[in-house]
């Protein structure tokens, strides 16, 4: 069996606020291996974003991520900038959720493309327009010649999250990391992108991390599942699993929450719980965290455990 | 001269939700900020006691003319004999009662604007249109012009200044409105039967304290430095009363030969419109952490 | 193109509307008789008659106030009382020398402002960053006129570079001329730097925080790049209101900056026909003020259409 394309091992972040240190995100391992799929499911709060960020180095100031990432071999953590600058977009993509403010307002469509592959490769100007085309086509963008000329403005929502998916897969990566990209859609519109994007994995051999709180989702695209929450991971495993059996409590409450159609109950069941948020004033001291273990069970699952008596 | 008399973006949620209180304590916890309003309270504090502690700042002694500054005349005295630091004290009684009147009158007449402006749709549309050319137009050209018509004097001087700095606060108030009528709580006082003026009055009202009391900071600024320019040109306040500009405006000749005669005035000036300023800024940083640049 | 010119020109004609308005209204409602007053104290009864009669001054305010936009109209504006000329033959000589130090302390203060402002905003919370943002804050605290009288102690008296008061027209050489407006376009233009310093770092602050900033990283585009092409067109928006806006900013500065070096701009104009109560000088300067900002408005707003092209579509931009 070949190392894994992205290891991950006991990564953290820190944040600080004006009321001391925070760890947005605890201890988390992950394995991902070339061409294959990954979902890290979590609700808002429970630092799935932020584990993306980390894995990818665009975390903002103020936030510190401690442990190793793994890419191909190379620690990613600590690198120097201009190292960092030649895996973005290069070896390691990224699409972001919201598509309106996540592209330039005012560059055309074409000049943002552009952008990119001008970062990493040496190309003419004509080479440069054509790529951008095929992209556009790739994505399954029709009229390509004028979708490149329109700002993101002119755009419906689904065109944009398409154009942002053609940005992420320009300059050939190996890695897309996919922060809740259907989040921001309606149902349609949700078909059709994961369909791309389980189409282009297949086309082009990438490894995808879906970041989600759609579990549906997470049932056709991937095969590994991490289920996060309060900033750990307390499920980890292949899908099928995850969703047939579900170990841990969290997983199942999330399980029973889905609603099924010719459900005739009252009320819906819920999760209660109430995720630990950043801009919290009262923030969770550490000493009022249970203690808890990761316990490994069979084809690679692992589930978090509260130890007895620890808290 | 130049402070923009608005913010560049309107309103924010967080802006209009700031309570005054609150923000007051935070601002308080700056050390920049605490020097600032102290050096504010100490003019204020001069301006008031002026005669108390100070001479007369009309008093010239022929002979004391263009003297350095000594024990006798902490801040030297002028071509005319007089003393500088009685006519510095005194100028801060006229450029800080100057400021604050325009700034109150502006408030009052502002705020009355644009509360009509967000009431009422067609108000608002002739209103705005009016104010917003107004703002355009250059504040010391207006007041000049008004000098001619109406003669000089603290009157006019007001009166010009306000006509210019009330779109300001008519802008800021009517986007506070509004923001704050968006707000869920007006929704939910709906709810609960509220009628439109009590919601006016006890909701949306209050929501407005700090974004106008910013604007109200941001005229006083800028009525003390078009004030002291106009008193520069002699079309400000009349020339019996002692004000900073004039006073800047007497030691044009003497600017090397006796540069306590402008240095201390034109210090005073300064300080008092930075330490205005300074207050300005950390309240809206307070209110809105990101960047500054309003 | 011309639809957008054609709003933009319709909103601003309040700028020089108002002001106009005001001082017709003022002339005629403020106390006194305003022939007397525009013949001054030492005119007869029957000259101020005559006046009255001249001016249509009984006719009812709505049909002198048509007759005054229909002069406007026809740049009838009068004779100045003092000069004894049309208004109109008067005012283009000083204008010009105001419109020349505005521009040149415009570029001083852009070129200025934005080099602080970008410093502020790339250091920040840097020491170079922290100096910047200080001395923007500080600069807009002092007032134009101590701006220039610090600008004479130091270049005039101690350095000897430059005269005060000894205004060279362009007929005197090119040379002489730009000596005598160096120091009141630095004394303006230095002054307003200050302000757009401030803008210019708030506004690449902000933009730099935008999502938009972040794709650009995960594409692995350099900073610099980020920068000059990412954050600037967007930074620019404000920059750019902020330009217009300092124009009322400058001429309202010209009526004093003129006034201590002894130019003969606009300002200088302005104070004499009002020390000398020349009313219909005046408002011709009125008007020429309110219609020069429009143009300088519906140039930014030209600008703007510019730099960002979703502008030109009707959509509200940033």
């Amino acid at each position: 069996m070949s190392a894994p394309l992205l290891q991950v091992r006991n990564l953290s972040v820190t944040a600080e606020t004006p009321r001391g240190a925070y760890d947005a995100v605890r201890s988390v391992d992950l394995d991902l291996a070339r061409g294959e799929a990954l979902a890290i499911v979590g609700e808002s709060g429970s630092g799935k974003s932020l584990t993306a960020l980390a894995i990818a180095g665009l975390l903002g100031e103020k936030l510190t991520p401690t442990g190793s990432v793994l890419f191909d071999g190379t620690e990613l953590l600590g690198m120097s900038e201009s190292r960092r600058r030649s895996y973005a977009g290069r070896r390691i993509g990224f699409i972001f959720q919201e598509p309106m403010s996540s592209l330039h307002p005012i560059l055309t469509v074409g000049q943002q493309i552009e952008e990119g592959l001008r970062a990493h490769f040496d190309l003419s100007k004509k080479e440069r327009a054509d790529r951008v085309r095929e992209l556009l086509a790739t994505v399954g963008l029709s009229k390509t010649r004028d979708v490149a000329r329109d700002r993101i403005g002119q755009l419906s929502g689904g065109m944009r999250q398409r154009v942002m998916i053609a940005m992420a897969i320009s300059c050939e990566p190996e890695l897309i990391i996919a922060d809740e990209p259907t989040t921001a859609l309606d149902v349609t519109l949700q078909r059709q992108v994961i369909d791309l994007l389980a189409s282009l994995r297949e086309r082009l051999g990438l490894a995808l991390m879906l970041i989600t709180h759609d579990l549906g989702v997470v049932s056709e695209t991937c095969s590994q599942a991490v289920v996060m929450y309060g900033g750990e991971i307390v499920e980890a495993g292949p899908t099928d699993l995850l969703l047939t059996e579900p170990e841990h409590e969290y997983t199942r409450a999330l399980l029973a929450s889905i609603p099924v159609l010719g459900d005739e109950r009252p009320r819906l069941p819920t999760v209660a719980t109430i995720a630990p948020s950043l801009r919290d004033e009262r923030l969770v001291a550490a000493a009022s965290r249970p203690k808890t273990e990761t316990i490994t069970l069979e084809r690679g699952r692992r589930v978090r455990r509260t130890l007895p008596g620890g808290r | 001269m130049s402070e923009i008399t608005v913010s560049t973006t309107g309103s924010t949620e967080e802006e209009v939700l700031a309570p005054p209180t609150r923000v007051w304590r935070r601002v308080l916890r700056r050390p920049v900020a605490v020097i600032a309003l102290a050096v504010l309270v100490a003019m204020a504090g001069a301006a008031l006691l002026a005669p108390a502690i100070a001479g007369d700042p009309n008093a010239f002694v022929a002979l004391e003319r263009l003297k350095p500054p000594s024990a006798s005349h902490v801040f030297g005295t002028d071509n005319l004999g007089r003393d500088v630091f009685s006519r510095t004290v005194f100028g801060a009684q006229a450029s800080l009662t100057v400021g604050i009147v325009t700034a109150a009158v502006t408030t009052v007449i502002g705020a009355a604007l644009g509360i009509l402006a967000g009431m009422f749709r067609w108000v608002d549309a002739v209103i705005m249109r009016i104010v917003d050319g107004v703002m355009s137009f250059p504040i010391i050209v207006l007041a000049l012009a008004m000098t001619a018509i109406l003669g000089p004097g603290l009157g006019t001087v007001i009166l010009a200044m306000t006509i210019v700095f009330v779109p300001g606060m008519t802008r800021v108030v009517r986007s506070t409105a509004l923001v704050a009528s968006e707000l869920p709580m007006i929704d939910a006082a709906r709810a609960i039967g509220a009628g439109s003026v009590r919601i006016f009055w006890r909701y949306v009202l209050p929501q407005c304290a700090t974004p106008v009391l910013v604007q109200a900071a941001i005229t006083f600024t800028t009525a003390v430095i078009v004030e002291s320019a106009l008193s520069f040109i002699g079309a400000g306040l009349p020339p019996d009363v002692p004000s900073w500009g004039a006073s800047l405006s007497e030691a044009r000749s003497y600017l090397t030969s006796a540069p306590w005669m402008w240095g201390f005035p034109g210090l005073a000036l300064i300080l008092t419109v930075l330490a205005m300023n300074i207050v300005i800024d950390s309240v809206r940083d307070i209110v809105d952490p990101r960047a500054g640049g309003r | 193109m011309l639809r957008y010119l054609g709003q933009r020109l319709l909103a601003l004609l309040p700028t020089v509307a108002v002001p106009l308005v005001l001082v017709f209204l003022l002339l005629r409602l403020a106390p006194g008789d305003p022939a007397a007053i525009l013949l001054g104290d030492s005119a007869t009864p029957a000259q101020v008659a005559a006046l009255r009669e001249e001016l249509g001054l009984n006719a009812p305010l709505v049909v002198q106030f048509g007759h005054f936009v229909g002069d406007v109209f026809t740049l009838d504006l009068g004779n100045s009382i003092f000069l004894h000329k049309p208004v109109v033959d008067v005012i283009p000589s000083y204008a010009l020398v105001t419109i020349e130090i505005s521009v040149l302390a415009l570029i001083i203060s852009l070129v200025l402002g934005i080099g602080l402002g970008a410093l502020a905003a790339f250091r920040d919370g840097k020491p170079a960053g922290r100096i910047a943002t200080a001395l923007g804050i500080v600069g807009i605290s002092v007032p134009q006129f101590v701006t220039a009288l610090v600008l004479i102690v130091v270049f005039a008296s101690w350095l000897h570079w430059f005269n005060v008061g000894g205004f060279a027209p362009l007929s005197q050489g090119l040379w002489p001329h730009l000596r005598s407006i160096t120091l009141p376009a630095l004394a303006l233009g230095i002054a307003e730097s200050a302000f757009v310093a401030r803008i210019t770092r708030g506004a690449i602050l902000d933009v730099s925080r935008e999502p938009f900033v972040t794709t650009a990283r995960s594409l692995g585009i350099p900073p610099a790049r980020i920068g000059a092409v990412h954050v600037v067109r967007v930074a620019a928006l404000p920059i750019l209101t902020v330009a217009g806006l300092l124009v009322a900013s400058l001429l309202s500065g010209s009526a004093v900056v003129e006034t201590i070096f002894g130019v003969p701009g606009m300002g200088r104009l302005l104070l004499d026909a009002v020390s000398r109560r020349d009313y219909q000088l005046v408002q011709g300067i009125v008007l020429f003020t309110g219609v020069f900002v429009i143009v300088v408005n519906l140039v930014v707003d030209l600008s703007y259409a510019v730099v960002d092209p979703r502008v030109q579509l009707g959509r509200k931009s940033a």
